[in-house]
């Protein structure tokens, strides 16, 4: 009766890069996903859990009732004893299983209080309250905190609080990004000559890799607003461009003439959805005018393709990422990317759909990453204030913060 | 001594239509095995621990789901299922199974209170807007199958629709009638107060074991209860050829909390306010254009239809 895999209740943890295999199991429907860990009884932990994380974790498994069990892909630093860690891509059968391994928690981890100060000086003398938003959540890709302060339903300041995850990689879910920037920088560094066919090869598999993150974005957005058409709609696309990339080494060669054309059957698809999605009067009720970027805001260059310019609320900006994928999807040649050498460094960018990835390498080996979502966090806080509750996790699901890139 | 068959004869009725809506809902998403899963889920709900969070206001929190779930029992009894068959027949009994619908969003309430938490204090607020947000266009749609029939009893406005359904000449108040139910019943879009994302279930988040089946039991038998009666209301109730009046009753209320499902399905979730602005701005009016409408429809159409 327990072993059934269709009435199944997972509460899925991110440790870290693991957003798209736990979209891979939500689409595969295997049981149902919950939303609270009482809700659930199986826990689904993907990505390495961080020391930072390992207390959230333990609090949040300790919270399933038993009998509960365990899928893991990754590794739970200890906090889940007697589980077996099984491949990201075998998620699914994984959970599917009759027997599953039991759920026990190690009991030595405390979790922390969370104490905030509060702002004193106040024109109203209403109390507020501190909602704690994570570390855990489903908004973003992998683990980010944000305490919003709250006055009422309105969120009166908000603070982001990285660090939960181990940013050994740039983005686990799309390893691609992060190892061309090291090897463009390498081959700065060396004066290496590459062939000039052979990096636009590259930048076209980028192309198609800018395009599933988006849609990878777009599933989770549209379940943030529990849009089930709309999520429908991203999931169906997500799955073809997945296989198309999975025929990427044609894609590399030079694309052969069939993933060319399906390239562009799913762009063409994409900018059709998209239209669509600007003409629904139930999606501009819902998204417009919230997650205003300010006037006058300061957003780095690098935050611009996650964040959008002044002005850009919810609604543009997904409808500028969906636009943004199609074209990448047409146009897979990226002109932006760069390598310099500069003396005794070397700088390399490449461009996912949130934004540039920098890496610079120095003859030392010391490497420093400059990623989108770093430069992105400072401008959260003003996003959110004066929002609602329920408007603030739409704006930051619209956003695509992924925490590994924060802490790396 | 005849009350204690007929009061197992409601909870039976009341526990199948609130399994009917969860797999309804299975149905409508096309999930595998619609038919068995949710009676499996439910077993293994209720096979796990009932766990109680620190922190918690422990009357509050306990009786909450049992308030809830009361509350519909209570309003099931007036649900007329045949020309002979009802719990209760009162001469008020609208006006009853309506006013037991505001026992459970203080059920609500006191859940999301009772937590001591953020999340599901939030969730009390959002639950309290709802009640602001339903009541009225509920009860005002509700008036115009009263105002027809001339009563506020359940199977006289049942007998008055032989000749023609209240709701093919009260379109617009089975229409507002419907929206406010899905308020009401806390359905998605919504749901608010039980919000997941932001508020990792809302009113609900730390109820597990048998205190979250009987809850979600009590949500399900919620929204079965005002389809129901919707039907009752505006779509002739237990009346039609061949079949027994229960089965049309149940056959009637299954299609209608089908399409309401299946169309709510299609909304993205709403927020709080701009349930409350939409209730106010255009429920309240619409349904008081429709009790002017039903008046002076009552006043010209000839007696037969009515």
């Amino acid at each position: 009766l327990t072993g059934s895999a269709e009435v199944r209740r997972w509460f899925a943890v991110d440790a870290g890069g693991g957003s798209a295999a736990i979209a891979g199991l939500e689409r595969t429907r295997v049981g149902r996903r919950v939303w609270s860990p009482r809700h659930a009884d199986t826990l689904v932990v993907v990505g390495r859990v961080s020391q930072k994380l390992a207390p959230a974790l333990a609090q949040i498994a300790r919270a399933v009732p038993q009998p509960a069990w365990a899928v893991v892909a990754g590794d739970t630093r200890g906090v889940l004893s007697g589980v077996e860690a099984v491949e990201p891509e075998r998620l699914a059968s994984a959970l599917a299983r009759r027997h599953l391994p039991v759920l026990s928690v190690d009991n030595a981890l405390q979790s922390e209080e969370d104490t905030v100060p509060l702002p004193k000086e106040r024109e109203m003398a209403t109390e507020l309250v501190v909602h704690s938003l994570g570390p855990i959540q489903p908004l973003t890709d992998g683990p980010l905190r944000f305490l919003l302060i709250c006055d009422g339903e309105q969120i009166f300041e908000a603070r982001v609080e990285s660090g939960y995850a181990d940013g050994a990689d740039i983005d686990p879910a799309t390893p691609l990004m992060a190892r061309l920037a090291q090897v463009r920088a390498a081959e700065a560094l060396r004066g290496a000559r590459v062939r000039p066919e052979l990096d636009a090869a590259r930048d076209r598999e980028l192309g198609i890799v800018r395009a599933v993150q988006v849609l990878r974005w777009a599933h989770r957005f549209f379940g943030v607003l529990r849009w089930v058409p709309a999520q429908e709609e991203a999931a169906a696309l997500l799955g073809r461009t997945e296989a198309l990339a999975s025929d990427s080494l044609d894609w590399l060669e030079g694309g052969s003439p069939a993933v060319r054309l399906g390239a562009d059957v799913i762009a063409r698809d994409l900018r059709g959805w998209a239209a669509a999605l600007a003409d629904s009067r139930l999606f501009r009720m819902r998204t417009r005018g919230i997650g205003l970027v300010p006037t006058g805001t300061e957003v780095q260059k690098r935050a611009h393709a996650m964040v959008g310019p002044a002005g850009e609320d919810v609604h543009d900006r997904v409808l500028r990422r969906l636009a943004e994928a199609a074209h990448s999807l047409e146009h897979p040649a990226d002109p932006r990317s760069s390598a310099v050498r500069d003396g005794d460094e070397a700088h390399a960018e490449v461009f996912s759909a949130r934004g540039a990835i920098g890496l610079r390498v120095g003859r030392d080996g010391a490497a420093r990453w400059e990623t989108p979502t770093a430069a992105a966090l400072p401008v959260v806080p003003r996003l959110l204030e004066g929002s609602k509750l329920s408007d603030a996790e739409v704006v930051l699901a619209s956003l695509d913060l992924c925490a590994t890139e924060a802490d790396a | 001594v005849t009350a204690l068959p007929q009061a197992a004869a409601t909870l039976g009725a009341l526990a199948l239509a609130a399994y009917a809506v969860a797999v309804l809902r299975r149905w409508i998403a096309h999930t595998p095995k619609a038919m068995v899963a949710p009676l499996r889920e439910a077993m293994t709900i209720f096979a796990q621990q009932d766990s109680i969070p620190a922190g918690i206001d422990h009357f509050l929190f306990r009786s909450a789901p049992v308030i809830a779930f009361v509350a519909m029992a209570l309003a099931a009894l007036f649900v007329p299922a045949s020309a002979h068959a009802s719990g209760v027949d009162s001469s008020v009994g609208l006006f009853f199974f309506l006013a037991l619908f505001a026992p459970f969003v203080v059920a609500m309430m006191n859940a999301g209170w009772a937590q001591g938490g953020k999340a599901g204090l939030f969730g009390a607020f959002r639950a309290a807007a709802h009640l602001l947000s339903y009541e009225v266009p509920l009860g005002f749609a509700a008036i115009g199958p009263v105002m027809a029939a001339e009563s506020l009893s359940t199977s006289r406005i049942v007998e008055g629709q032989h000749a023609l359904w209240y709701g093919v000449w009260q379109p617009l108040g089975l229409a507002l009638y419907l929206v406010a139910a899905v308020f009401a019943s806390f359905r998605h879009p919504c749901d608010l107060p039980q919000a997941d994302t932001e508020l990792a279930g809302g009113t609900l988040a730390e109820y597990s074991g048998p205190s979250l089946l009987l809850f979600r039991v009590a949500l399900n038998a919620n929204f079965a209860l005002l389809m129901v009666m919707g039907v009752v209301l505006f779509l002739g109730g237990w009346q039609g050829p061949l079949l027994p009046g229960p089965i049309w009753l149940a056959l009637k209320s299954a299609a209608l909390a089908g399409l309401v499902l299946a169309v709510a399905r299609r909304f993205p979730r709403l927020r709080h306010d701009q349930m409350l602005a939409f209730s106010w701005k255009v429920l309240l009016p619409a349904s008081l254009l429709n009790v002017l409408l039903v008046g002076v429809l009552a006043l010209v159409l000839p007696g037969s239809l009515q």
